[in-house]
């Protein structure tokens, strides 16, 4: 395959490249030179021809050596029926199959369950539109903070903070990344959270419990 | 057929009444026509992401550079809480040219404090930053080669997902995936930028997974085949702080016969 | 043809045809960019372009391949034909603009020459659903580039019709490859019903159209014609024809047109030597047969377009014998005399 796409990739380079500069021999004499006409024409004409001579050179380079190219009148109509045909035969079955496979319903995307209620107790929980967070009792006494972050939160370098008594950060609770549910074990009752871009040194929320 | 019946020639300025309906109907038509078509067309787009490429704003991050294979600095976030941000260079290419051009002039870098300046990428919690310029990067001389991140075993593991170039996903395009963007994804990943699979966990979170070889090393041109296709992917796991990494064999990658981008969107 | 080529032949009527393109193209990348923005607001610019003008030149290709099918079931509608060219050179810049802005995005800056990637970034050559859709519309676009730039008078007279004719075409060598570009490209990924739906009603639409007229169009062609003894063919009576207009009738050598005007009756060759538009549905002004599709005109006693223009058709010799005309079916040389028949009152 690599073989074929590099023939056709070189056909295609010689094809321009011969075009290219035929197209320039063409817009200075080769036009006028097929058809006098070209010769009382402005000269703004000439460049308008320009592509059309990079793309079909080989006709008027016959057309230059004096070939004719047949210039009797055209009557398509079965040509047209034809190709319509042959379209409407062909086409949709490959149209179908290349389709076939698809689910055409929006996935769903799965969005990440809330703190699993396995736990002994639930002591708090809170949710805004970025987070739902629970601070819940696990075994011996020991105590965990479970974070859901709801959706791809548009920061760098995330961190979430416990808040001190003046609702500023206070203590490093951990980072956080993806949407999903974090579960962090924490030693001291705490009042509320601040989750916090350290790149962008700002707060993205905060709230009490 | 009428004998007065109208006859239109282009070069004179009248229109019969009746052509002139005919054509008014027929404009009114097309109008309907471009407002449902870009209605269906506009509407129907699939949700983007809300990434982020900081294009055109340079951000300036500092952490000690290492390369375990990828290029990465790491990053002090909080005392003691560090984030490993991916470096990438211009275009669909690796950071890897500037770092060429840098070490000639007989720099080591792994384990240096470097501060470089970029555009940066991020989405979901992961991310990476833009070089544009080698002279954007300063090094301090001082090395820290006990700080650098250590890698755990976590085992043999499968996933289900799309192999992405995390420079596009995760920021530079949208779509970032899947086959409309499989050409560029491989253009990326040929081009130096480390592999990711993009896949989700049991339940159902998203998780991000950096591609290497069985022995660790960088892995490019061999996984060109099975990016941007659903795939099935098994190696060993390995984490390492904020990034997973999985070091594969290519044979154990089994391309899935699955709708494009089932797995990231 | 013309003294000399102009840029574009301007005229009242062209310069409207395309004061209506601009602002129907600007009006759907405005509704599309609006639409985009308000609703799916986390797009980046480049996707946003390359589906605006993507979806764009899909819909004026539509468009344009609808016009030819209707202009031959209504002739009301022969203004849209008038000027389709330049209909067709704005489809061209708009797939441009989507091509253009995909090969950047999706294979420059990269290691290795875009259009080399855009064949072989993706191999997947053997399979349907994975086939490398991009190569559908590079080839697509190659085509569409040869007929927007060959798009001009010159180009159809010294490609010669056929050769040009056939070139345009290809037209549906492209649509096709546009149809397996979406179908194989967007549509794997953006799946939605109403795209798909969308896109396969347009796709039917086209194809109804275009074989309801085939069908009329070979109705058309299927005529037998009563020989008598010269080999002369009984064609009509001369009352059936409406003055200054024509009745076809098809022998083997083509289609010929038997025109009545000003008292006479004359036959040339149907086809017009332009863009072989049916001259026998035209109509007879200030003297000349007139060519429905672009205007060209032919005198009717010879075939011969008006100087300074130097087109020539074949003329046919034609009989009146008690009101029934008769036609000889061996065509004279282009551009040669017959002398008018006068009808008897």
């Amino acid at each position: 395959m690599l073989v074929l796409i590099h023939i056709v990739l070189v056909i295609l380079a010689i094809y321009f490249c011969i075009g290219l500069c035929f197209g320039i021999y063409f817009v200075l004499a080769g036009a006028a030179k097929i058809d006098p006409l070209i010769k009382e024409s402005k000269f703004n004409v000439r460049f308008l021809l320009a592509p059309g001579s990079v793309a079909t050179w080989p006709v008027l380079m016959l057309r230059l050596l004096g070939k004719s190219t047949g210039a009797k009148g055209v009557n398509l109509i079965k040509t047209h029926r034809i190709i319509w045909l042959s379209i409407a035969i062909i086409v949709p079955g490959l149209l179908f199959l290349s389709i076939e496979n698809l689910s055409f319903q929006n996935i769903d995307v799965p969005t990440s369950d809330r703190p699993q209620s396995e736990y002994e107790k639930v002591l708090k929980s809170k949710e805004n539109r970025f987070l739902i967070a629970s601070i819940v009792h696990v075994q011996d006494n020991k105590m965990q903070l479970d974070v859901t972050v709801k959706k791809s939160l548009e920061y760098p370098t995330l961190t979430l903070y416990a808040i001190g008594e003046n609702g500023d950060r206070n203590k490093l609770i951990g980072q956080i990344g993806s949407k999903g549910t974090y579960r962090f074990t924490i030693e001291d009752n705490i009042n509320g959270i601040l989750l916090y871009d350290a790149l962008k040194k700002i707060t993205v929320t905060k709230f009490e419990f | 057929m009428r004998e007065d019946k109208e006859f239109y020639v282009g070069y004179f300025d009248e229109m019969g009444p009746n052509t002139k309906r005919n054509i008014k109907g027929f404009i009114v038509l097309v109008v309907l026509i471009v407002v449902f078509c870009a209605m269906v067309f506009g509407l129907s787009q699939r949700p983007f992401a809300n990434s982020t490429f900081e294009f055109g704003s340079d951000t300036e991050i500092t952490g000690i550079y290492h390369e375990m294979p990828y290029p990465m600095l790491r990053v002090e976030v909080a005392e003691n809480e560090y984030k490993n941000i991916v470096l990438l260079g211009f275009g669909k290419s690796s950071i890897n040219p500037f770092l060429k051009k840098i070490r000639r002039k007989g720099t080591r870098l792994t384990g240096k404090i470097l501060t470089i300046k970029g555009n940066l990428i991020y989405y979901n919690g992961k991310t990476l930053i833009q070089l544009t310029d080698e002279e954007n990067v300063s090094i301090k001389n001082q090395l820290f080669v006990s700080e650098l991140p250590i890698k755990d075993e976590m085992g043999r593991v499968s996933f289900m997902g799309e192999i992405v170039d995390p420079k596009c996903y995760f920021g530079v395009m949208k779509p970032g995936y899947g086959k409309i963007h499989r050409s560029c994804a491989v253009r990326c990943i040929s081009g130096g930028i480390p592999p990711v699979l993009a896949t989700k966990d049991n339940e159902g979170n998203d998780r991000y997974v950096l591609l290497t070889d069985s022995s660790g090393n960088p892995i490019n041109e061999a996984i060109l085949n099975y990016i941007g296709k659903p795939a099935k992917v098994t190696g060993h796991l390995e984490r390492m702080e904020d990034w997973d990494f999985l070091r594969l064999n290519t044979g154990d990658i089994e391309v899935l016969d699955q709708e494009s981008g089932i797995y990231v969107q | 043809m013309g003294l000399d080529y102009q840029f574009v032949l301007w005229n009242r009527n062209k310069k409207r045809y395309d004061i209506i393109i601009v602002f129907g193209m600007l009006f759907y990348l405005f509704l599309f960019t609006g639409l985009t923005l308000i609703f799916k607001s986390q797009t980046t610019m480049e996707t946003l372009l390359i589906r605006a003008f993507g979806t764009l030149a899909l819909l004026m290709l539509h468009i344009i391949l609808a016009i030819g099918p209707l202009c031959r079931l209504n002739t009301a509608f022969l203004p849209l034909l008038y000027n389709r060219r330049h209909l067709g050179v704005s489809m061209f810049l708009a797939a441009l603009v989507h091509g253009g802005f995909s090969l950047f995005q999706f294979h420059a800056l990269g290691n290795t020459n875009p259009i080399y990637s855009l064949f072989t970034s993706n191999m997947d050559y053997g399979s349907l659903t994975n086939f490398p859709f991009q190569v559908m519309g590079f080839f697509a676009l190659l085509i569409l580039f040869a007929m927007a730039a060959t798009s001009h008078d010159f180009y159809l007279k010294n490609l010669s019709p056929k050769i040009w004719k056939g070139l345009h075409l290809m037209v549906y060598i492209a649509y096709v490859f546009i149809l397996f570009h979406v179908f194989l490209g967007a549509f794997q990924q953006e799946t939605s019903v109403l795209t798909v739906s969308f896109m396969g009603l347009g796709f039917l639409s086209l194809v109804t159209l275009h074989i309801i007229t085939g069908i009329r169009e070979a109705g058309k062609e299927k005529q037998e014609y009563e020989i008598n003894v010269d080999q002369w063919l009984k064609v009509c009576h001369v009352s059936d024809i409406k003055t200054n207009r024509a009745k076809i009738c098809t022998i083997d050598n083509g289609p010929v047109a038997i025109y009545k005007y000003d008292g006479k009756i004359s036959a040339i060759h149907n086809t017009c030597k332009h863009q072989g538009g049916p001259l026998g549905e035209g109509k007879v002004i200030d003297g000349c047969i007139t060519c429905p599709w672009h205007g060209y005109q032919y005198l009717p006693h010879n075939g011969q377009s008006p100087p300074p223009f130097t087109d020539k058709v074949q003329t046919y010799q034609l009989k009146l014998e008690k009101g029934i005309i008769y036609l000889n079916p061996r065509a004279l040389q282009e551009g040669t005399y017959v002398e008018p028949i006068q009808i008897e009152k």
